[in-house]
């Protein structure tokens, strides 16, 4: 500072110091210096508390003469030209803001820009941006990326906000030619000391049916066992279940697993699980955003009837390396975001169990000088990557590579005397021999995206993608029980599909935004089976089957984000796809339509999909499907399946941290494929084959219908979190072509679930109980007894009677479980301990019941139990 | 909560008071007409045996063949004979009606033609083959899940078996079984001693259920089927035991082969019936069967 200046300013600090006893006249001399300055001793020594953001006053020079006693008048003369004004909060506190810049007829201005992680530099998709003002709201695309176009010229008051963050509130000024970034951090932010008055409910949800998945919340929750995992934290949500304890995936809304696509960074990952569904191979820590659709989705979806999950990878951060790493009971885990250079960045996130490791895969068999080998050997990997190029700040590239495997090797010399309650003397049940078992089974998924991403103008956003994407179950087995039998088996399955996706998205107006696109996807189906099933030696079984398809699925769709007024907004999209074959187009028409009513936000969403691949299972031998399903593309000899639904709903926010919402919704599938004999499964080596019109013969097609209410309440309290969800509902099913003519329970059937959850988070203490009760899944209950005797046989055979499928149910089902954790700096990591006790009441939940009519008195019935109690800790370093 | 409720409503399980009838009744062709029996289902709750509790004696039973009706009347508790003594020709169509508390059941079938085994060649294993006996390969997955091995049922022991192989050769005219060909053949092989193992399950082939017309054919016109049984013995050096051996062919109609196909897992499933109105099977069949002597 000037020496000339510096005189200036203490001078007038002299005069104010005079000036600071209330009444006391002011006298103010300031020349040329910073306004800052001129602020911060006004502020000291007048004893005035002035709020202001630096980035407002920054860049200003002022000179001020002042004398009097109106505080108000002073800061004015300070302030002189700037577009700064001052309002007095309470006394002897004032709040500077700009000077809202006056809508000028006729010109108009454009708000657009980025919004991304203040801390790593990430852009987030989805995040929401209201201008409270005009009451508007628009929400990021993919990209991060926002535009408002043909806004009056003028500031605007403005929230930020993006599940996980804090908000920020600005002033952002619709121009002719600025693009803003804004940041946004894990506390909430007010810029310009500008709090806008917006919504408390779930903020500005501008997509009909969208849940946005609050996964760090619902990751403290006891309930995965002890993953980071994703697709578990689903489960707090209403209407989403599991299948089963171990197989099978999730469930929503009742539909069948098979009717959710599972989107990685937009390209689909067929079988999203590990360990036998255990576990699923989203890591919750890789994912910048997480977004579920469920009945009714936007346009820009499609190829599944119940729901979507489309899982936004991170880019990597692009400052500084950044990481974690963490050891559980079932495997180990680690994540790199690190910056290559300015403009590249990259993510790396690997998982693998361990068990294989610490159990050891190989077990050396001696005896009489006769070596043989056990192997056992189970593990799941999973390696996650993306790497992001921005050359400049209108375009981005990023590449995102997935891959993961379950293997399952086993080979058991049968010379042995299994005994599983002493798992520790492995060594001591084996023999060497010349009989086993011996089976080599994976399964993978395989997945590498190209998207490219291009600003190119204010108003049209360019994003361009190719993927690849590839499901593999391979299942190898030999075993030979006696010297002279044995089957050889081998057999794979896999469906790959290409795809390239085109999305345009155009802001023409205030109240339009449009969405368009084009996709197409060639989907390539194979299976092979190869067996040998020698029964003596002169008897000898082989089958040698190949069964291919290929399919191309083009669809195109636009959809318009309309804000006709302040309150209501609409959006109507058309989907249309073709599939090679002779399908015939498919139209798919979608809607959704929001209204903010001040307290209350009520939404509504209706819309048709299509699904084009189905899942099926061959139900007769064990020498193929036997712990995978297959995806066979719809085609000339097999329809796509069809649905349509509705969905009602209103959110409101009673006070402050606290959101309710109740949502209705209606489905109803046709031409979907259900099992021809519910009860039929695999029991033998010998089965009809893989031929697809072989496998397809043992399902019909079947018409579905869902129903129900799905409430939902958040509340955050200080150190307090809570959540409540509850879903009543009912899903059916029928078979037309078995002559069904009634719906019946399907088999995910949950008339009622009920979770909850309480969390308090002190320092570095976070513990948290939830539970969760749900109905029992539906089961055929016999109904009577009779006996009929076959020709060949000496005496009569015993039966159930069960004239109804799915006329019964399992006992409720019900979970308590607590986790505690605990985190402490250690040299410059973060280490964080979580150990979880899950299922804590060690309740013995029925998950599976059969009846047995051979019994002599009345008919007995055996129980099969879920997961009982089960210790878990993991250990967390983060970088 | 309460709106959920009342949406949902109520979700019981039928009790199944309702009783139905069961009918049991093979046609053979060259027979005399068939014999019926009647069952009732009973409850889960009661014990299920011969008793008078299941046995159904008040029933009206009428066999239709060719269009002429046929009166049957009690001849055994629960069994139903005509007095008519016609021989069944194959081909014939015949239709059986039930009349029992109010209720009707009904049920068709066609009489197949006959068929013999023409020759028989059984094939035992030179000596005693070690191998599992026991259950060894039923790992059952579902059970993976309960964490509690104890319950894994995959004991193991193994032991010496002979197996015996059996090839079976039967006439099969093309023309004579008529246009449809729809007809089915059961075969099984049923050893006097061995008690069956889980082998039988997997490996061996003591009985199968194939339709007649997938059954390769040569141009001769005969029809082969090869199965495979085990005998287990104590160690190696034992000759293989003398045991009696019943071999059966049976040649049937496709709802046959559905209730046959349905009965081998009574835990899970039951057979699918093909008479209306109540449970059981009405089928005609030829059978033919042997027994041997193996030594």
């Amino acid at each position: 500072m000037p020496p000339k200046r510096y005189v200036a300013l203490l001078a007038g600090c002299f005069f104010l110091s005079i000036g600071s006893v209330p009444a006391q006249p002011i006298e103010l001399d300031f020349q040329d210096v910073t306004l800052r300055d001129a602020l911060v001793a006004f502020g000291d020594l007048q004893g005035v508390d002035l709020v202001y953001s630096e980035r407002l006053v920054q860049g200003y020079r002022v000179s001020c003469q002042y004398r009097g006693v109106d505080l108000a008048g002073a800061i004015r003369c300070i302030l002189g030209d700037t577009p700064i004004s001052a309002q007095r909060l309470r006394r002897r506190q004032y709040v500077l803001t700009p000077v809202p810049v006056e809508p000028q007829p006729g010109l108009v201005g454009m708000i657009r820009g980025f919004v991304s992680d203040a801390h790593s530099g990430e852009r987030l998709p989805g995040a929401n941006i209201y201008l409270a003002d005009i009451r508007f709201g628009t929400s990021t695309n993919e990209a991060g990326y926002f535009a408002i176009s043909r806004l009056p010229r003028a500031a605007y008051a403005t929230r930020v906000s993006f599940m996980g963050y804090g908000t920020l509130d600005t002033m952002l000024v619709a121009d002719a030619d600025s693009t803003v970034d804004l940041q946004l951090g894990h506390e909430a932010i007010v810029q310009e000391t500008q709090v806008v008055e917006a919504p408390q409910t779930e903020p500005f949800a501008v997509e009909p049916g969208i849940m946005r998945v609050p996964t760090g919340m619902l990751q403290r929750l006891p309930g995965a066992p002890g993953e980071s995992d994703l697709l578990h934290s689903l489960r707090w949500l209403p209407g989403v279940q599991r299948a089963g304890a171990s197989a099978s995936g999730l469930v929503i809304r009742g539909s069948a697993p098979d009717q959710i696509l599972y989107l990685l960074d937009g390209a689909p990952i067929y079988h999203p699980w590990h360990a036998f569904s255990i576990v699923s191979t989203f890591q919750s820590e890789a994912f910048k955003d997480v977004r579920l659709y469920r009945g009714s989705f936007p346009a820009e979806y499609g190829g599944r009837l119940s729901a979507v999950l489309d899982a936004e990878l991170k880019d990597g951060h692009r400052d500084e390396i950044a990481g974690s790493a963490a050891v559980g009971i079932v495997s180990g885990r680690l994540l790199v975001e690190a910056p290559l250079n300015e403009k590249t960045s990259i993510m790396v996130a690997v998982r693998r169990s361990y068990l294989d490791r610490i159990v050891g895969t190989v077990q050396p068999v001696r005896s009489g000088g006769v070596a043989d080998t056990m192997r056992t050997g189970y593990y799941f990997l999973d390696v996650t990557s993306k790497v992001t190029w921005r050359p400049t700040s209108q375009q981005r590239l990023s590449l995102s590579v997935y891959g993961g495997r379950d293997a399952f090797d086993l080979r058991l010399p049968f010379d042995i005397t299994l005994n599983f309650t002493s798992i520790l003397s492995l060594r001591d049940w084996l023999r060497p021999s010349e009989l086993f078992f011996e089976v080599d089974t994976h399964w993978d998924n395989y997945v590498a995206n190209a998207r490219y991403q291009y600003l190119f103008s204010d108003r049209l956003f360019l994003t361009a993608g190719l993927y690849w994407s590839n499901y593999i179950a391979a299942e190898s087995i030999y075993i030979q029980p006696v010297v002279s039998s044995s089957v050889t088996s081998r057999y794979r399955v896999n469906l790959h599909d290409s795809g390239l996706k085109l999305d345009v998205d155009y802001y023409p107006s205030l109240t339009h935004q449009i969405r368009a696109g084009v996709r197409a996807v060639g989907r390539r189906f194979r299976s092979t089976l190869s067996a040998h099933i020698q029964r003596t030696p002169g008897s000898v079984d082989v089958m040698d089957q190949d069964s291919r398809l290929l399919a191309l699925e083009v669809v195109g769709y636009v959809q318009d984000t309309w804000q006709p007024t302040a309150t209501l907004q609409v959006q109507p999209g058309l989907r249309a796809s073709i599939l090679s074959g002779g399908s015939r187009l498919m139209l798919d028409p979608r809607l959704g339509v929001r209204y903010d009513a001040g307290t209350v936000v009520l939404r509504g969403a209706a819309g048709a999909q299509v699904q084009y691949v189905h899942r099926i299972r061959d139900r007769y031998s064990f020498l193929y499907d036997l712990v995978s399903a297959r995806w066979v593309p719809a085609s000339g000899m097999l329809d796509p399946s069809r649905s349509l639904s509705a969905s009602l709903g209103a959110a409101i926010s009673p006070m402050l941290g606290m959101t309710v919402s109740l949502d209705a919704f209606w489905h109803t599938a046709n031409g979907i494929l259900l099992p021809i004999d519910e009860t039929r499964d695999k029991d033998g080596l010998e089965g009809p084959g893989i031929e697809l019109g072989t496998l397809l013969g043992q399902y019909t097609r079947g018409r579905a219908r869902a129903y129900g209410l799905e409430f939902m309440a958040r509340a955050r309290s200080g150190a307090w979190q809570y959540w409540l969800s509850y879903a009543a509902g009912r899903s059916e099913s029928r078979t037309p072509e078995l002559l069904d003519r009634s719906y019946r329970p399907a088999r995910y059937d949950v008339p009622q679930s009920l979770q909850w959850a309480l969390l308090r988070e002190v320092q570095t203490f976070t513990v948290s109980v939830s539970a969760v009760w749900r109905s029992g899944y539906p089961i055929t209950v016999p109904v009577a007894r009779y006996a009929v005797q076959d020709p060949l046989d000496d005496v009569p055979q015993r039966y159930l009677h069960r004239p109804v499928v799915n006329n019964g149910r399992l006992p409720d089902f019900f979970r308590l479980g607590v986790m505690a954790s605990y985190w402490f700096r250690f040299r410059s990591y973060k280490v964080t301990v979580q150990a979880q006790v899950y299922n804590i009441t060690n309740r013995r939940n029925v998950i599976g019941r059969v009846y047995d009519p051979s019994t002599s008195g009345p008919v007995g019935v055996e129980n099969r139990f879920g997961f009982p109690l089960i210790p878990l800790i993991e250990i967390k370093v983060e970088l | 909560m309460i709106l959920g409720v009342l949406l949902v409503g109520c979700d019981g399980t039928d009790p199944g008071v309702e009783t139905h009838l069961v009918i049991e009744s093979y046609a053979q062709v060259g027979a005399s007409l068939p014999e019926v029996r009647l069952r009732r289902t009973l409850p889960l709750s009661q014990p299920y045996g011969t008793d008078a509790a299941v046995v159904v004696e008040d029933a009206e039973v009428t066999v239709t063949m060719d269009g002429q009706s046929h009166a049957y009347v009690v001849a055994a508790p629960g069994m139903y004979r005509s007095a008519t003594d016609l021989i069944l020709q194959e081909h014939a169509e015949l239709e059986l009606e039930v009349d029992w508390q109010g209720h009707r059941a009904r049920a068709s079938t066609r009489i197949p033609p006959p068929l013999a085994l023409d020759s028989i060649q059984v094939i035992p294993s030179e000596r005693p083959l070690s191998g599992l006996i026991l259950d060894s390969l039923f790992i059952d997955l579902t059970q993976i899940d309960t964490l509690r091995f104890d319950t894994l049922r995959t004991g193991a022991t193994d032991g010496y078996v002979y197996l015996v192989e059996v090839k079976l050769r039967w006439q099969a005219d093309a023309t004579e079984l008529g246009v449809d060909d729809d007809y089915w053949i059961r075969t099984e092989l049923r050893p006097s001693l061995s008690s069956r193992t889980a082998l039988d399950d997997y490996f061996l082939r003591p009985e199968q259920l194939l339709r007649e017309a997938n059954i390769p054919r040569n141009a001769a016109g005969w029809r082969h089927w090869t199965g495979v049984y085990a005998v287990p013995v104590e160690d190696s050096t034992v000759v293989l035991p003398q045991h009696r051996l019943r071999i059966a062919l049976i040649r049937s109609t496709g709802a046959y082969a559905r209730f046959v196909s349905g009965s081998d897992s009574p835990k899970f499933r039951e057979p699918l019936t093909n008479v209306e109105g109540a449970l059981g099977i009405f089928a005609g069949m030829a059978i033919d069967s042997l027994s041997l002597t193996i030594e």
